[in-house]
Protein backbone atom coordinates (compact mmCIF):
# COMPACT_ATOMS: atom_id res chain seq x y z
CA UNK A 1 0.00 0.00 0.00
CA UNK A 2 1.32 3.42 -0.94
CA UNK A 3 1.39 6.43 1.33
CA UNK A 4 -0.75 9.29 0.12
CA UNK A 5 1.33 12.25 -1.12
CA UNK A 6 -0.18 14.42 1.63
CA UNK A 7 0.88 12.00 4.36
CA UNK A 8 4.32 11.69 2.84
CA UNK A 9 4.94 15.44 2.80
CA UNK A 10 3.65 15.70 6.36
CA UNK A 11 6.18 13.08 7.47
CA UNK A 12 9.04 14.74 5.63
CA UNK A 13 8.24 18.38 6.44
CA UNK A 14 9.71 18.72 9.98
CA UNK A 15 13.00 17.10 9.05
CA UNK A 16 13.24 19.02 5.80
CA UNK A 17 12.60 22.32 7.62
CA UNK A 18 15.31 21.60 10.18
CA UNK A 19 17.85 20.56 7.56
CA UNK A 20 16.92 23.61 5.51
CA UNK A 21 17.40 26.03 8.38
CA UNK A 22 20.45 24.51 10.05
CA UNK A 23 22.16 23.05 7.02
CA UNK A 24 21.21 24.55 3.66
CA UNK A 25 20.93 28.12 4.94
CA UNK A 26 24.45 28.16 6.52
CA UNK A 27 25.89 26.46 3.46
CA UNK A 28 24.17 28.99 1.18
CA UNK A 29 25.62 31.82 3.29
CA UNK A 30 29.10 30.39 2.79
CA UNK A 31 28.42 30.08 -0.94
CA UNK A 32 27.17 33.67 -1.17
CA UNK A 33 30.24 35.11 0.57
CA UNK A 34 32.68 33.02 -1.44
CA UNK A 35 31.86 34.76 -4.69
CA UNK A 36 32.45 38.28 -3.44
CA UNK A 37 35.30 40.28 -4.96
CA UNK A 38 37.76 37.68 -6.22
CA UNK A 39 37.98 35.63 -3.02
CA UNK A 40 38.97 32.49 -4.90
CA UNK A 41 41.82 34.31 -6.61
CA UNK A 42 43.13 35.40 -3.19
CA UNK A 43 42.91 31.83 -1.86
CA UNK A 44 44.61 30.21 -4.83
CA UNK A 45 47.18 33.01 -5.11
CA UNK A 46 48.31 32.50 -1.50
CA UNK A 47 51.38 30.30 -1.31
CA UNK A 48 50.18 29.03 2.09
CA UNK A 49 47.28 27.41 0.27
CA UNK A 50 49.53 25.31 -1.94
CA UNK A 51 51.55 24.16 1.06
CA UNK A 52 48.35 23.48 3.02
CA UNK A 53 46.99 21.42 0.17
CA UNK A 54 50.23 19.43 0.03
CA UNK A 55 50.13 18.87 3.81
CA UNK A 56 46.49 17.79 3.65
CA UNK A 57 47.17 15.45 0.74
CA UNK A 58 50.09 13.83 2.59
CA UNK A 59 48.00 13.47 5.77
CA UNK A 60 45.00 12.08 3.87
CA UNK A 61 46.86 9.51 1.78
CA UNK A 62 48.97 8.33 4.70
CA UNK A 63 46.03 8.08 7.11
CA UNK A 64 43.63 6.46 4.66
CA UNK A 65 46.27 4.05 3.31
CA UNK A 66 47.47 3.02 6.77
CA UNK A 67 43.90 2.68 8.05
CA UNK A 68 42.85 0.57 5.08
CA UNK A 69 45.83 -1.74 5.46
CA UNK A 70 45.47 -2.25 9.22
CA UNK A 71 41.66 -2.28 9.07
CA UNK A 72 41.64 -4.93 6.37
CA UNK A 73 44.04 -7.27 8.15
CA UNK A 74 42.21 -6.86 11.47
CA UNK A 75 38.83 -7.46 9.80
CA UNK A 76 40.22 -10.51 8.02
CA UNK A 77 41.49 -11.90 11.31
CA UNK A 78 38.20 -11.13 13.06
CA UNK A 79 36.17 -12.79 10.32
CA UNK A 80 37.95 -16.09 11.06
CA UNK A 81 37.26 -16.00 14.82
CA UNK A 82 34.33 -17.54 16.67
CA UNK A 83 31.30 -15.21 16.59
CA UNK A 84 31.35 -14.53 20.35
CA UNK A 85 35.01 -13.48 20.38
CA UNK A 86 34.53 -11.53 17.15
CA UNK A 87 31.56 -9.67 18.68
CA UNK A 88 33.55 -8.81 21.81
CA UNK A 89 36.55 -7.51 19.84
CA UNK A 90 34.28 -5.60 17.44
CA UNK A 91 32.72 -3.86 20.45
CA UNK A 92 36.10 -2.52 21.58
CA UNK A 93 37.23 -1.67 18.07
CA UNK A 94 34.06 0.37 17.50
CA UNK A 95 34.66 2.49 20.62
CA UNK A 96 36.66 5.29 18.94
CA UNK A 97 33.79 5.93 16.51
CA UNK A 98 32.00 8.08 19.07
CA UNK A 99 35.14 9.38 20.79
CA UNK A 100 35.82 13.04 20.70
CA UNK A 101 38.96 13.80 18.69
CA UNK A 102 40.28 15.39 21.87
CA UNK A 103 40.46 12.09 23.74
CA UNK A 104 42.60 10.76 20.92
CA UNK A 105 44.85 13.80 20.89
CA UNK A 106 45.65 13.80 24.60
CA UNK A 107 46.00 10.01 24.70
CA UNK A 108 48.55 10.22 21.91
CA UNK A 109 50.50 12.95 23.64
CA UNK A 110 50.76 10.64 26.67
CA UNK A 111 51.93 7.75 24.45
CA UNK A 112 54.13 9.35 21.82
CA UNK A 113 54.75 12.94 22.97
CA UNK A 114 58.09 14.37 24.16
CA UNK A 115 57.87 12.58 27.54
CA UNK A 116 55.43 9.94 26.33
CA UNK A 117 55.34 6.34 27.48
CA UNK A 118 56.41 4.82 24.17
CA UNK A 119 58.89 7.63 23.51
CA UNK A 120 60.66 6.96 26.82
CA UNK A 121 60.79 3.22 26.22
CA UNK A 122 62.25 3.77 22.76
CA UNK A 123 64.73 6.30 24.17
CA UNK A 124 66.27 3.57 26.34
CA UNK A 125 67.04 1.67 23.12
CA UNK A 126 68.86 4.67 21.70
CA UNK A 127 66.10 6.35 19.70
CA UNK A 128 66.29 10.15 19.78
CA UNK A 129 63.28 11.21 21.88
CA UNK A 130 63.07 14.72 20.46
CA UNK A 131 63.13 13.53 16.85
CA UNK A 132 60.68 10.72 17.57
CA UNK A 133 58.14 12.93 19.33
CA UNK A 134 58.62 15.55 16.61
CA UNK A 135 57.05 13.13 14.14
CA UNK A 136 53.80 13.14 16.15
CA UNK A 137 53.41 16.84 15.41
CA UNK A 138 53.89 16.44 11.64
CA UNK A 139 51.31 15.41 9.00
CA UNK A 140 52.62 11.82 9.24
CA UNK A 141 52.11 11.80 13.02
CA UNK A 142 48.68 13.35 12.60
CA UNK A 143 47.86 10.54 10.17
CA UNK A 144 48.95 7.99 12.77
CA UNK A 145 46.72 9.62 15.39
CA UNK A 146 43.76 10.10 13.03
CA UNK A 147 43.90 6.42 12.10
CA UNK A 148 42.71 5.81 15.67
CA UNK A 149 39.16 6.73 14.67
CA UNK A 150 39.49 5.81 10.97
CA UNK A 151 40.55 2.15 11.35
CA UNK A 152 37.26 1.26 13.14
CA UNK A 153 35.30 2.61 10.18
CA UNK A 154 37.32 0.42 7.81
CA UNK A 155 36.88 -2.64 10.04
CA UNK A 156 33.12 -2.11 10.33
CA UNK A 157 32.76 -1.77 6.55
CA UNK A 158 35.01 -4.72 5.66
CA UNK A 159 33.89 -7.15 8.36
CA UNK A 160 30.43 -8.06 6.93
CA UNK A 161 31.94 -8.66 3.49
CA UNK A 162 34.68 -10.89 4.90
CA UNK A 163 32.37 -12.77 7.28
CA UNK A 164 30.05 -13.67 4.40
CA UNK A 165 32.98 -14.62 2.21
CA UNK A 166 33.02 -18.14 0.84
CA UNK A 167 36.20 -19.59 2.35
CA UNK A 168 35.88 -22.77 0.35
CA UNK A 169 37.38 -20.80 -2.54
CA UNK A 170 40.57 -20.21 -0.57
CA UNK A 171 40.79 -23.86 0.46
CA UNK A 172 40.32 -24.80 -3.18
CA UNK A 173 43.19 -22.54 -4.19
CA UNK A 174 45.35 -23.97 -1.42
CA UNK A 175 44.54 -27.54 -2.38
CA UNK A 176 45.68 -26.66 -5.88
CA UNK A 177 49.06 -25.79 -4.39
CA UNK A 178 48.79 -22.02 -3.80
CA UNK A 179 50.56 -20.78 -0.69
CA UNK A 180 48.36 -19.22 1.99
CA UNK A 181 49.40 -15.63 1.29
CA UNK A 182 49.09 -16.22 -2.43
CA UNK A 183 45.62 -17.72 -2.01
CA UNK A 184 44.46 -14.75 0.02
CA UNK A 185 45.77 -12.29 -2.54
CA UNK A 186 44.47 -14.08 -5.61
CA UNK A 187 41.07 -15.13 -4.32
CA UNK A 188 39.97 -12.62 -1.69
CA UNK A 189 41.49 -9.38 -2.82
CA UNK A 190 39.73 -9.08 -6.22
CA UNK A 191 36.37 -9.68 -4.55
CA UNK A 192 36.82 -7.11 -1.83
CA UNK A 193 38.58 -4.39 -3.81
CA UNK A 194 35.39 -2.37 -4.44
CA UNK A 195 34.48 -2.34 -0.72
CA UNK A 196 38.07 -1.56 0.17
CA UNK A 197 38.11 1.34 -2.27
CA UNK A 198 34.81 2.67 -0.91
CA UNK A 199 36.22 2.42 2.64
CA UNK A 200 39.39 4.22 1.56
CA UNK A 201 37.34 7.07 0.08
CA UNK A 202 35.14 7.34 3.17
CA UNK A 203 38.01 7.63 5.64
CA UNK A 204 39.95 9.90 3.26
CA UNK A 205 37.00 12.31 3.11
CA UNK A 206 36.62 12.21 6.91
CA UNK A 207 40.26 12.98 7.61
CA UNK A 208 40.61 15.58 4.85
CA UNK A 209 37.97 17.81 6.43
CA UNK A 210 38.76 17.20 10.12
CA UNK A 211 40.57 19.66 12.37
CA UNK A 212 39.71 18.67 15.98
CA UNK A 213 42.47 16.17 16.69
CA UNK A 214 45.01 18.25 14.78
CA UNK A 215 44.15 21.42 16.71
CA UNK A 216 44.44 19.65 20.06
CA UNK A 217 47.74 18.01 19.08
CA UNK A 218 49.63 20.82 17.39
CA UNK A 219 47.58 24.01 17.64
CA UNK A 220 47.66 25.66 14.23
CA UNK A 221 51.36 25.02 13.57
CA UNK A 222 50.98 22.22 11.02
CA UNK A 223 50.01 23.45 7.61
CA UNK A 224 46.86 21.62 6.53
CA UNK A 225 43.80 23.20 4.92
CA UNK A 226 41.25 22.68 7.75
CA UNK A 227 43.60 24.30 10.30
CA UNK A 228 44.19 27.20 7.89
CA UNK A 229 40.45 27.67 7.59
CA UNK A 230 40.02 27.42 11.36
CA UNK A 231 42.56 30.19 11.94
CA UNK A 232 40.87 32.37 9.34
CA UNK A 233 37.47 31.93 11.02
CA UNK A 234 38.59 32.30 14.63
CA UNK A 235 40.94 35.26 14.22
CA UNK A 236 39.19 38.58 14.26
CA UNK A 237 39.55 40.94 11.34
CA UNK A 238 40.43 38.20 8.88
CA UNK A 239 39.26 37.90 5.31
CA UNK A 240 35.85 36.19 5.62
CA UNK A 241 35.30 36.10 1.87
CA UNK A 242 38.54 34.16 1.43
CA UNK A 243 37.53 31.89 4.33
CA UNK A 244 34.22 31.22 2.54
CA UNK A 245 36.06 30.43 -0.69
CA UNK A 246 38.42 28.07 1.15
CA UNK A 247 35.36 26.45 2.79
CA UNK A 248 33.90 25.70 -0.61
CA UNK A 249 37.20 24.27 -1.83
CA UNK A 250 37.36 22.02 1.23
CA UNK A 251 33.74 20.92 0.78
CA UNK A 252 34.26 20.28 -2.93
CA UNK A 253 37.28 18.05 -2.28
CA UNK A 254 35.55 16.08 0.51
CA UNK A 255 32.37 15.66 -1.59
CA UNK A 256 34.40 14.56 -4.59
CA UNK A 257 36.24 11.91 -2.58
CA UNK A 258 32.92 10.71 -1.12
CA UNK A 259 31.21 10.68 -4.50
CA UNK A 260 34.00 8.58 -6.01
CA UNK A 261 33.54 5.99 -3.27
CA UNK A 262 29.76 6.04 -3.71
CA UNK A 263 29.97 5.47 -7.46
CA UNK A 264 32.29 2.50 -6.97
CA UNK A 265 30.04 1.03 -4.26
CA UNK A 266 26.92 1.49 -6.42
CA UNK A 267 28.60 -0.16 -9.41
CA UNK A 268 29.55 -3.09 -7.21
CA UNK A 269 25.96 -3.45 -5.97
CA UNK A 270 24.70 -3.47 -9.54
CA UNK A 271 27.19 -6.09 -10.67
CA UNK A 272 26.25 -8.28 -7.68
CA UNK A 273 22.56 -7.87 -8.47
CA UNK A 274 23.31 -8.93 -12.03
CA UNK A 275 24.89 -12.22 -10.98
CA UNK B 1 47.33 -11.83 11.06
CA UNK B 2 46.95 -12.35 14.80
CA UNK B 3 50.03 -10.24 15.56
CA UNK B 4 48.62 -7.33 13.52
CA UNK B 5 45.41 -7.52 15.55
CA UNK B 6 47.52 -7.73 18.71
CA UNK B 7 49.56 -4.66 17.80
CA UNK B 8 46.38 -2.88 16.79
CA UNK B 9 44.72 -3.63 20.13
CA UNK B 10 47.81 -2.27 21.91
CA UNK B 11 47.54 0.89 19.77
CA UNK B 12 43.83 1.04 20.64
CA UNK B 13 44.08 0.51 24.40
CA UNK B 14 47.38 2.22 25.29
CA UNK B 15 46.05 5.81 25.04
CA UNK B 16 42.96 4.92 27.09
CA UNK B 17 45.04 3.08 29.67
CA UNK B 18 47.53 5.91 30.07
CA UNK B 19 44.74 8.48 30.42
CA UNK B 20 43.25 6.40 33.21
CA UNK B 21 46.60 5.86 34.95
CA UNK B 22 47.51 9.53 34.57
CA UNK B 23 44.22 10.67 36.08
CA UNK B 24 45.02 8.86 39.35
CA UNK B 25 48.69 9.82 39.40
CA UNK B 26 49.90 12.42 41.86
CA UNK B 27 52.76 13.73 39.73
CA UNK B 28 54.00 12.83 36.27
CA UNK B 29 57.21 14.52 35.15
CA UNK B 30 59.56 12.69 32.79
CA UNK B 31 58.91 9.30 34.35
CA UNK B 32 57.52 6.30 32.55
CA UNK B 33 54.41 6.28 34.72
CA UNK B 34 53.14 8.80 37.27
CA UNK B 35 54.19 8.59 40.90
CA UNK B 36 51.77 8.53 43.85
CA UNK B 37 48.10 7.60 43.92
CA UNK B 38 45.49 10.33 44.28
CA UNK B 39 41.89 11.20 43.55
CA UNK B 40 42.57 14.92 43.80
CA UNK B 41 42.35 15.56 40.06
CA UNK B 42 38.79 14.28 39.90
CA UNK B 43 37.88 16.46 42.87
CA UNK B 44 39.53 19.38 41.15
CA UNK B 45 37.53 18.84 37.96
CA UNK B 46 34.37 18.33 40.00
CA UNK B 47 34.90 21.58 41.92
CA UNK B 48 35.80 23.60 38.84
CA UNK B 49 32.92 26.00 38.05
CA UNK B 50 33.73 26.14 34.35
CA UNK B 51 33.71 22.36 34.08
CA UNK B 52 30.48 22.13 36.08
CA UNK B 53 28.76 24.51 33.71
CA UNK B 54 30.21 22.81 30.64
CA UNK B 55 29.02 19.44 31.88
CA UNK B 56 25.49 20.78 32.41
CA UNK B 57 25.48 22.39 28.96
CA UNK B 58 26.64 19.14 27.35
CA UNK B 59 23.89 17.15 29.07
CA UNK B 60 21.22 19.68 28.12
CA UNK B 61 22.38 19.74 24.52
CA UNK B 62 22.55 15.93 24.34
CA UNK B 63 19.05 15.49 25.79
CA UNK B 64 17.52 18.14 23.53
CA UNK B 65 19.35 16.73 20.51
CA UNK B 66 18.00 13.24 21.25
CA UNK B 67 14.44 14.52 21.69
CA UNK B 68 14.48 16.54 18.48
CA UNK B 69 16.22 13.93 16.30
CA UNK B 70 13.74 11.33 17.53
CA UNK B 71 10.69 13.54 16.90
CA UNK B 72 11.90 14.54 13.44
CA UNK B 73 13.84 11.42 12.48
CA UNK B 74 11.18 8.78 13.11
CA UNK B 75 8.64 10.19 10.60
CA UNK B 76 11.40 11.03 8.14
CA UNK B 77 12.91 7.55 8.30
CA UNK B 78 9.45 6.08 7.83
CA UNK B 79 8.84 8.24 4.77
CA UNK B 80 12.20 7.18 3.30
CA UNK B 81 11.35 3.53 3.94
CA UNK B 82 7.85 3.66 2.46
CA UNK B 83 8.31 5.95 -0.48
CA UNK B 84 8.61 4.65 -4.02
CA UNK B 85 9.77 8.06 -5.19
CA UNK B 86 13.29 7.95 -6.58
CA UNK B 87 13.69 11.61 -5.73
CA UNK B 88 13.09 11.08 -2.00
CA UNK B 89 15.42 8.06 -1.98
CA UNK B 90 18.17 10.00 -3.71
CA UNK B 91 17.70 12.86 -1.24
CA UNK B 92 17.97 10.39 1.64
CA UNK B 93 21.22 9.07 0.23
CA UNK B 94 22.56 12.63 0.08
CA UNK B 95 21.48 13.33 3.67
CA UNK B 96 23.32 10.19 4.86
CA UNK B 97 26.54 11.45 3.29
CA UNK B 98 26.25 15.07 4.39
CA UNK B 99 28.17 14.92 7.68
CA UNK B 100 31.23 13.65 5.82
CA UNK B 101 30.83 15.45 2.49
CA UNK B 102 30.47 18.80 4.27
CA UNK B 103 33.08 19.07 7.05
CA UNK B 104 31.66 20.23 10.43
CA UNK B 105 34.17 23.07 10.27
CA UNK B 106 32.52 24.43 7.11
CA UNK B 107 29.06 24.04 8.63
CA UNK B 108 30.30 25.89 11.71
CA UNK B 109 31.52 28.76 9.55
CA UNK B 110 28.09 28.87 7.89
CA UNK B 111 26.55 29.12 11.38
CA UNK B 112 28.90 31.99 12.21
CA UNK B 113 27.80 33.84 9.06
CA UNK B 114 24.05 33.18 9.42
CA UNK B 115 23.63 33.56 13.16
CA UNK B 116 25.74 36.67 13.61
CA UNK B 117 23.67 38.53 11.02
CA UNK B 118 21.28 41.33 12.02
CA UNK B 119 18.25 39.22 11.10
CA UNK B 120 19.27 36.20 13.21
CA UNK B 121 21.64 37.40 15.96
CA UNK B 122 21.60 34.12 17.89
CA UNK B 123 25.21 32.93 17.78
CA UNK B 124 26.16 31.63 21.22
CA UNK B 125 22.61 30.63 22.09
CA UNK B 126 22.20 27.06 23.23
CA UNK B 127 19.49 26.51 20.61
CA UNK B 128 21.87 27.22 17.76
CA UNK B 129 24.24 24.67 19.28
CA UNK B 130 21.42 22.13 19.55
CA UNK B 131 20.38 22.80 15.94
CA UNK B 132 23.93 22.05 14.83
CA UNK B 133 24.10 18.84 16.82
CA UNK B 134 20.72 17.73 15.43
CA UNK B 135 21.90 18.23 11.86
CA UNK B 136 25.19 16.39 12.51
CA UNK B 137 23.57 13.38 14.22
CA UNK B 138 20.26 13.01 12.34
CA UNK B 139 21.83 11.10 9.40
CA UNK B 140 23.13 8.39 11.76
CA UNK B 141 19.72 7.93 13.38
CA UNK B 142 18.02 7.80 9.97
CA UNK B 143 20.38 5.10 8.76
CA UNK B 144 19.80 3.01 11.88
CA UNK B 145 16.01 3.35 11.67
CA UNK B 146 15.63 2.78 7.92
CA UNK B 147 17.96 -0.23 8.14
CA UNK B 148 15.87 -1.71 10.94
CA UNK B 149 12.58 -1.09 9.08
CA UNK B 150 13.92 -3.01 6.08
CA UNK B 151 15.22 -5.75 8.36
CA UNK B 152 11.87 -6.11 10.17
CA UNK B 153 9.93 -5.99 6.94
CA UNK B 154 7.72 -3.44 8.59
CA UNK B 155 5.43 -2.92 5.60
CA UNK B 156 4.08 -6.46 6.00
CA UNK B 157 3.25 -5.97 9.67
CA UNK B 158 1.47 -2.77 8.79
CA UNK B 159 -0.56 -4.10 5.93
CA UNK B 160 -1.76 -6.80 8.32
CA UNK B 161 -2.90 -4.10 10.76
CA UNK B 162 -4.51 -2.10 7.99
CA UNK B 163 -6.32 -5.12 6.57
CA UNK B 164 -7.87 -5.39 10.02
CA UNK B 165 -9.13 -1.83 9.62
CA UNK B 166 -6.50 0.27 11.40
CA UNK B 167 -5.95 3.73 9.91
CA UNK B 168 -2.57 5.22 9.13
CA UNK B 169 -2.07 7.14 12.37
CA UNK B 170 -3.29 4.16 14.36
CA UNK B 171 -0.94 1.69 12.72
CA UNK B 172 1.98 4.14 12.95
CA UNK B 173 1.56 4.52 16.70
CA UNK B 174 0.55 0.93 17.47
CA UNK B 175 2.80 -0.97 15.08
CA UNK B 176 5.66 1.16 13.76
CA UNK B 177 6.83 2.88 16.93
CA UNK B 178 6.77 -0.21 19.19
CA UNK B 179 8.44 -2.39 16.56
CA UNK B 180 11.27 0.13 16.28
CA UNK B 181 11.84 0.76 19.98
CA UNK B 182 15.13 -1.15 20.11
CA UNK B 183 16.71 0.47 17.09
CA UNK B 184 15.36 3.85 18.19
CA UNK B 185 16.98 3.34 21.60
CA UNK B 186 20.33 2.23 20.20
CA UNK B 187 20.23 4.99 17.58
CA UNK B 188 19.52 7.62 20.22
CA UNK B 189 22.33 6.34 22.44
CA UNK B 190 24.64 6.88 19.50
CA UNK B 191 23.20 10.36 18.94
CA UNK B 192 23.81 11.19 22.61
CA UNK B 193 27.38 9.86 22.44
CA UNK B 194 28.17 11.83 19.28
CA UNK B 195 26.62 14.98 20.75
CA UNK B 196 28.57 14.73 24.01
CA UNK B 197 31.86 14.22 22.16
CA UNK B 198 31.23 16.83 19.45
CA UNK B 199 33.99 19.42 19.29
CA UNK B 200 34.53 20.67 15.75
CA UNK B 201 31.25 22.55 15.34
CA UNK B 202 30.71 23.48 18.99
CA UNK B 203 34.16 25.04 19.27
CA UNK B 204 33.20 27.83 16.86
CA UNK B 205 29.47 28.07 17.55
CA UNK B 206 29.20 27.96 21.35
CA UNK B 207 29.01 31.17 23.36
CA UNK B 208 31.10 31.83 26.44
CA UNK B 209 28.36 30.55 28.77
CA UNK B 210 27.22 27.73 26.49
CA UNK B 211 30.56 26.04 25.93
CA UNK B 212 30.03 22.27 26.06
CA UNK B 213 32.41 19.90 27.81
CA UNK B 214 34.84 19.10 24.96
CA UNK B 215 35.40 22.79 24.19
CA UNK B 216 36.32 23.50 27.81
CA UNK B 217 38.40 20.33 27.93
CA UNK B 218 40.77 21.64 25.26
CA UNK B 219 41.84 24.44 27.63
CA UNK B 220 42.74 21.84 30.27
CA UNK B 221 45.34 20.31 27.94
CA UNK B 222 47.61 23.27 28.59
CA UNK B 223 47.53 22.75 32.37
CA UNK B 224 48.54 19.97 34.77
CA UNK B 225 48.76 16.48 33.25
CA UNK B 226 46.70 14.84 36.01
CA UNK B 227 43.90 17.38 35.67
CA UNK B 228 43.81 17.02 31.88
CA UNK B 229 43.76 13.22 32.21
CA UNK B 230 40.93 13.23 34.74
CA UNK B 231 38.87 15.67 32.67
CA UNK B 232 39.44 13.53 29.55
CA UNK B 233 38.63 10.28 31.37
CA UNK B 234 35.20 11.69 32.26
CA UNK B 235 34.46 12.10 28.56
CA UNK B 236 35.91 8.65 27.88
CA UNK B 237 33.68 7.05 30.53
CA UNK B 238 30.57 8.71 29.05
CA UNK B 239 31.46 7.32 25.60
CA UNK B 240 32.09 3.88 27.12
CA UNK B 241 28.77 3.97 28.95
CA UNK B 242 27.01 4.81 25.68
CA UNK B 243 28.75 1.94 23.89
CA UNK B 244 27.76 -0.53 26.63
CA UNK B 245 24.18 0.80 26.60
CA UNK B 246 24.03 0.47 22.83
CA UNK B 247 25.37 -3.10 22.88
CA UNK B 248 22.89 -4.12 25.62
CA UNK B 249 20.00 -2.65 23.62
CA UNK B 250 21.00 -4.55 20.50
CA UNK B 251 21.36 -7.74 22.52
CA UNK B 252 17.95 -7.12 24.14
CA UNK B 253 16.42 -6.68 20.70
CA UNK B 254 17.96 -9.92 19.44
CA UNK B 255 16.71 -11.80 22.52
CA UNK B 256 13.20 -10.34 22.16
CA UNK B 257 13.13 -11.37 18.52
CA UNK B 258 14.27 -14.92 19.13
CA UNK B 259 11.59 -15.29 21.83
CA UNK B 260 8.96 -13.89 19.46
CA UNK B 261 10.09 -16.27 16.74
Amino acid sequence: MQLRPGTLSLLIAPGALLLGFFFLLPLAAVGRDAFVGGAFARVFGNELFVRGLAGSALLTFTAAGFSLLVGFVVALHLSRLAPALRGALAFFIALPLTFSGLIVAYGFILCYGRAGFVTQILATTGVDAVAFSGVLYSPIGLAFASSYYLIPRVVMLMLPVLVNFDWAQVSAAESLGARRVRAVFDVIVPQIVPTAFAAFCLVAAVVFGAYGTALALVGTRVNILPLQLYSMISETGSDFAAAAALSLVLTAICSLIMATGEVIAARQERSHAGV
Amino acid sequence: MAWVTGLYLAYLFLPMGLLLVGSFGDAWFNTLLPTGLTGKWYTAVWDDRTFQRAFRVSLQVAVATCAITAAVGLPLAYAIYRTASRGVRAMARVVYLLPIAVPPLVLAFGFVLVFSSDELPYLGSIWVLIGGHVVLTLPYLLQTLVGDMRHLNLAELESAAESLGAGFARSFIDIVVPALRHSLASGLIMVAALSIGEFQLSNLVAGFLTRPYPVVLLQAFYGATGFACAATVILLVLALAAAVGGALTVRGAAAARSVAA
